[in-house]
This record gives structure tokens, sequence and C-alpha cells, in this order.
């Protein structure tokens, strides 16, 4: 289903929503970084390329959580749900790599034998808008690893920017329901036909890689490991900031009146500790094999349990690496050094 | 090619071809023209690959340690980057012939994560230079001046050690600097706390500033130090709080401002005015700035009978 939305009437559809739901969306803060918080109408949210700095992941699983808490009662101990209703929540203006990002997350925690519980409860509350972006920046590659058209299609609504208003498509009935506000309306020919030139621009990708050829190419031995780690500082940046990564540490703390709070932290494997045994052992001692774990994992181990690429082309690694270790330029190495061409399938 | 890049092409070439050095540790282009990488040319061939511009901002001393433990290196250092060099001679992480340092006079590298908010389309830029104190960009359109103020690296705009302290040889010259002054604090404690505790909380703890600081060259943290628990793994305002202000104590006295926490902070944390905070109370209590003389005994290390404090 397709509707217009005059970009005027933005703020009357964000009213109608917010009756309904607890909305979340881009917005700039004073120092010009860009996060996703709560709207309203003094808040609006920014529909525009630039990624947030934190990944939309925070809604889903965030980067602190309690998991439950230990009360030992008048010699009666009881364990304690973290609790907490999540109330319907709608988060607009995701890029199509942040709405890809979910099905990334989605696959390590809903697959399979166990669900997470936390993750589950948030991701059912939540509603997605995608805004389809206009154009990339120089350090995206989302078309390299998918097609973000389609991605943008698997969330609730896609909003293209078609010049006066945004092309909203429903591609589920929570979709549909959206765009039952009365500030759409019917588009015309011209603002579908705008809609495909954007969709178009966007899937051309600079630089085409087929996911599988990558994930055969790279190998537990490449000249790639030494190079990186070389200038790897292990910072947490690629992985903290990583839309993907879900990597998190469990701790147990007193908070007093002998009770004790279990919570989940995030975490990385670039961290020297990551992987540091109770006896005292660790099998990723430097950081060679920390860069083969983050890359590998990324791009060969999640191809291959969960069927789908790890990575889904938002550039923040390449942008905000520290020493400019550019994810692509590595990849593109590794893929040449095993004996394809390039990077293209 | 700019002349920066030719002289410091030229000394690596010459250091490897002698057999002085087993490593020149310098900069090579990055991504786009406000990029910079780190590279480790071992080969007199490969000293090609070697350049200079306004886009090396990275603090390459952090590399220094590690590689000066194989063996002599070479080293391209700005005038902070020096500055940590000599720290760490002062603190007996390196010997003084164990490096050879490429100086390097600098007026200010571009942190390429402001150019957004200064208007510049990184994608488009086609290159980036520095010229008689003023950088220019050109974005396809022809060359245009960036306001300096709004692109360079913050910490850079309260340099006053353009020229590195310490150099075997050094390339090019600086303009007389003219730092400014921070005045990002409020001067009202309560309102100092209140602003700290805003920053703080954006922090995620992912530990960037410590990874790529030269002086933070522990093996093991006091961050990691988890059965004792000086601070918890928790990311919220009052742990993160306390992983801060230690490491600022940690640093006082030893932080030279290179700002190179500040540029790498995704959460965007001025940690620069906090650092600057503790050098100049340690400057007005001690009258020592760090990483200036490599023969200074590290002023919080050292006990003098003399030193009749403002405690008395």
């Amino acid at each position: 289903m397709d509707r217009l939305l005059p970009k005027a009437a933005l703020k009357d559809w964000l009213e109608w929503a917010s009756a309904r739901y607890h909305l979340l969306g881009p917005v700039e803060s004073e120092d010009g970084s860009r996060a996703f918080a709560p709207l309203s109408q003094d808040r609006l949210p920014v529909l525009d390329n630039r990624r947030s700095c934190l990944p939309p992941k925070e809604a889903v699983l965030p980067s602190c959580e309690t998991l439950f808490t230990f009360d030992p009662g008048d010699g009666e101990p009881r364990l304690l749900p973290a609790g907490g209703e999540f109330a319907p929540t709608l988060m607009l203006g995701m890029k199509p790599c942040d709405v890809r990002s979910l099905e990334v997350l989605d696959r390590v925690f809903l697959d399979g034998r166990f669900q997470d519980p936390y993750y589950a409860a948030r991701r059912g509350s939540l509603v997605t808008v995608a805004y389809v972006c206009e154009s990339k920046r120089w350090s995206c590659f989302c078309s390299s690893v998918g097609d973000p058209v389609e991605w943008s299609l698997a969330a609730d609504v896609a909003l293209t920017d078609v010049g006066d208003g945004y092309l909203a498509s429903a591609n589920t009935s929570a979709g549909e329901e959206l765009l039952g506000c009365p500030a759409f309306r019917e588009p015309s020919g011209d603002d579908l036909a705008r809609r495909d030139v954007v969709w178009n621009a966007l899937r051309e990708a600079a630089e085409p890689f087929d996911p599988e050829a990558v994930a055969a190419a790279v190998d537990w031995e490449e000249p790639a490991w030494d190079a990186v780690a070389e200038k790897c500082i292990g910072c947490g940046v690629c992985s903290f900031l990583c839309p993907t990564c879900t990597c998190f540490d469990i701790q147990d703390e007193t908070i007093g009146g002998g009770r004790v709070e279990r919570f989940r932290v995030r975490d990385t494997c670039q961290f020297c500790d990551f992987t540091k045994m109770g006896h005292g052992h660790n099998p990723r001692p430097s950081r060679r094999e920390r860069v083969r774990q983050r890359i590998s994992h990324k791009f060969k181990y999640i191809v291959r349990q969960c069927g789908i690429c790890g990575c889904v082309g938002c550039g923040r690694c390449v942008e905000l690496c520290p020493v400019n270790a550019d994810l692509r330029g590595v990849l593109s190495e590794i893929v040449k050094e095993n004996g394809c061409e390039s990077v293209s399938a | 090619m700019n002349s920066h890049t030719e002289q410091i092409r030229a000394e690596a070439r010459r250091l490897l071809e002698s057999g002085e050095v087993s490593v020149v540790i310098g900069y090579a282009p990055g991504s786009t023209p406000a990029r910079a990488t780190p590279v480790f040319v071992r080969k007199p061939e490969d000293a090609e690959r070697l350049f200079w511009s306004p886009a090396c901002a990275a603090n390459l001393a952090l590399y220094v340690r590690e590689q000066a433990a194989r063996g002599k290196v070479a080293v391209v250092a700005k005038g902070c980057d020096a500055r940590s060099i000599v720290t760490l001679i002062q603190e007996k992480q390196l010997r003084r012939e164990d490096v050879h340092v490429i100086g390097v006079a600098c007026s200010g590298v571009v942190d390429a994560g402001r150019l957004a908010s200064a208007g510049v389309d990184e994608g488009k830029l086609k290159s980036l230079e520095a010229g008689g104190g003023a950088l220019v960009a050109d974005c396809g359109d022809g060359p245009a001046e960036l306001q300096r103020e709004a692109v360079l690296k913050r910490a850079c705009l309260f340099c006053d050690t353009p020229v590195p302290p310490l150099w075997d040889v050094v390339v090019g010259e600086a303009a007389a600097p003219s730092p400014a002054r921070d005045g990002v604090l409020p001067e009202d404690l309560d309102a100092r706390r209140e602003f700290w505790a805003e920053q703080f909380a954006k922090c995620v703890r992912c530990y960037a500033c410590r990874q790529v600081c030269p002086a933070c060259y522990c093996s093991e943290c006091f961050t990691d130090r988890l059965p004792v628990g000086w601070v918890s793994k928790r990311i919220a305002g009052p742990e993160n709080w306390m992983y801060h202000t230690t490491r600022a104590f940690h640093m006082a006295g030893r932080c030279v401002g290179c700002g190179e926490c500040e540029r790498v902070c995704p959460a965007g944390i001025p940690i620069q005015t906090l650092m600057r905070r503790m050098a100049e109370e340690v400057d007005g209590l001690f009258g020592y700035r760090a990483g200036m003389d490599p023969d200074a005994e590290p002023v919080l290390a050292t006990y003098r009978d003399d030193d009749d404090g403002p405690a008395g």
C-alpha cells in the first residue's frame, strides 16, 4: 500500500501516532551529533542520510540492562525479574542498514532453540519506519552487501523523500494501520516515479561483493591479520558502534541490603580480556587473533551459522576507526589474496 | 607532492638503507584526503608510501614502545607526539637511543569527524593542504580556505608546542603558537559538576580514549581489575564518572594534550577540557609541563625535600 505524506504534515502524523506509540527518531543534538531519542512536537526527527552515532540496536539490546535481582528477604530469598512492560514503540527514520541490522539481531536472539526473553520483549513491541537514504555517504557500502531497498521493505513502513512529501510504502498490517492517518493522501504517478529514481540510485554499488565469496575467501591465516593488527589500537569503537554486534558481559553486583543485581553490559571481542579464561589462559592473546575474530565472525561465521551476512555496510566502523583501518580495503585485500579478481561475485 | 613529504621520504630511505632503524613509523594517505593511516615501513623502496598533510592526526608515539622493544625505530612526530615520546623516556618505557624522531613542525591537524558540521562534504573532498598558515580544501569547486577553529582537532587550538621539543631531524617551520583559552567549563562548581555529569552520561565505555593514548600503556588497566572492583563494568553515569576522573588523575602531569582521546571519542565528550584542567593544576602547583624535557623527573612520581607545596 502506497500513500503520500506532505512534508508539512509530518508533525500531524507524529501527533496522531503518539496516541498509539512511544515515538523514537533521529534528532540532532547541540554538538551536531545524531541520536535516536524520544520525539515530540518540539523535537521532530531529522530525516537525511546521516547516521546516528549509536545504532538503533540500543532500543532492543540496551548497552546496560538488569536481568534480575536477588533479594535475601528474611530467610526467604527471592529472585525478582527485571520487570518493565515495554510500551508499543515506533522507531522512525531508520536507515535501510539500521532496519537490516534488526534482521541480523533477530537471527541471533530469536531463532534457534533459545529465545532471549529480554530482547524478545523489546523487539515484540517495536514498529519500524524506514527512511530510504537519498544518497550514500563516502563510507557507506550497504549496496555492496545486499539490496538496501529490499531491506527497507522489511520495515513496517518505508519512507522515501520525493520532493514535496514522503512516499510511504506499508509492508505489514501494522504499517497499513499507520498509513490510516488522515494526513496521508493518494500518491501521483510522478511521486511513484521519483521514488523509483531514489531507489535505483541507492541500489547502485561502487564495489559489489558477494557475501558468499567473501565468506569463502576469509581464511585462518591471512597476511591481512598482521597488517591490520599492527595499526589497530584495540579500542572498542568498531564493535560498540556496530549495529549488528551483540557481545555482552554479565556481572553480579551487590546493591545494598544484601541484595544482588545481575546485569548485562555491552562488551567487545576487541578488549584484551574478552576471552580470558578462569584459569588464566587467553586463546586470543594478541591483537592479531582479535582482528581475525572480528572480521571472520562478521563475514564468515555468521554467514555459515545464521545464513545472513553479519555486516550491513553502514560505514560506522569505516568513519569512526581512529586509525582509518578501512574494512572495505581489508576485505578487498583478502579476496585478492585468495585469488579472486575483485570483491565482486 | 609537498616538501614535507619529500623530506620525510628521503630521511626514511636513508635510515632504512643504512640499517640504522628497523622500521619507520609514519603516515600513509587514508580513505579520503582528510584522513591518514599509520604505516610501518621496513624497506627503503616502501618509503614512497609515507606522506605528510594536515590529515596526519594520529599520535604515532602510541606504537613506539612496543616496536622499539624489537630494535631501533624511527617515527614521524608532531610537537605533541614528540612530547609523548619524551614522557615515555622519562618513565623509562623507552631509551632515547632506541628512537629516531623525524620531527614535523605543525600548525594543526584536521579532525575528520568535524568536517560535516563545518559544511564540508568529506565524500566530495579532492584535496586538503596547508600553506602559509591556511587550510585549503577542494571539494570539486576549486580551492577554498577552511576555518581552522571549525575543522582542526580541538586540542590543536590550545597548542603551544608546534615544534617538537625532541627531534633528530625536523621538517618545516611552524608559526608562533597562539593557544586559545578553553571557555567550555562553567566557573561555578555546581554548574561544573552538572556539566561533567551530562558529558559522562554520554560515555559508552568503549575505552577508545584509553587505547589511543600513548601514556596509557599499563598491561592491566584499573578498569580490568574486576575482582578488586575499582570501577564497575556497569555503563551508567556514576560508573562512567569514576572511570573518567580516575583516568584524569592518572594522566595529571603526564598528558601532553595531543587531543587524540577527544578526536576518537564516538560520544563527543570534551575529554581534553578535563585533561587541560589537570595540567593547569599541576603547572600551578609544581611549575611542570608534561613531555618537555627527557631529563626531567616525572612530577608526581618524584619526592623532593624542598617541595613546600600549598599544604605546607
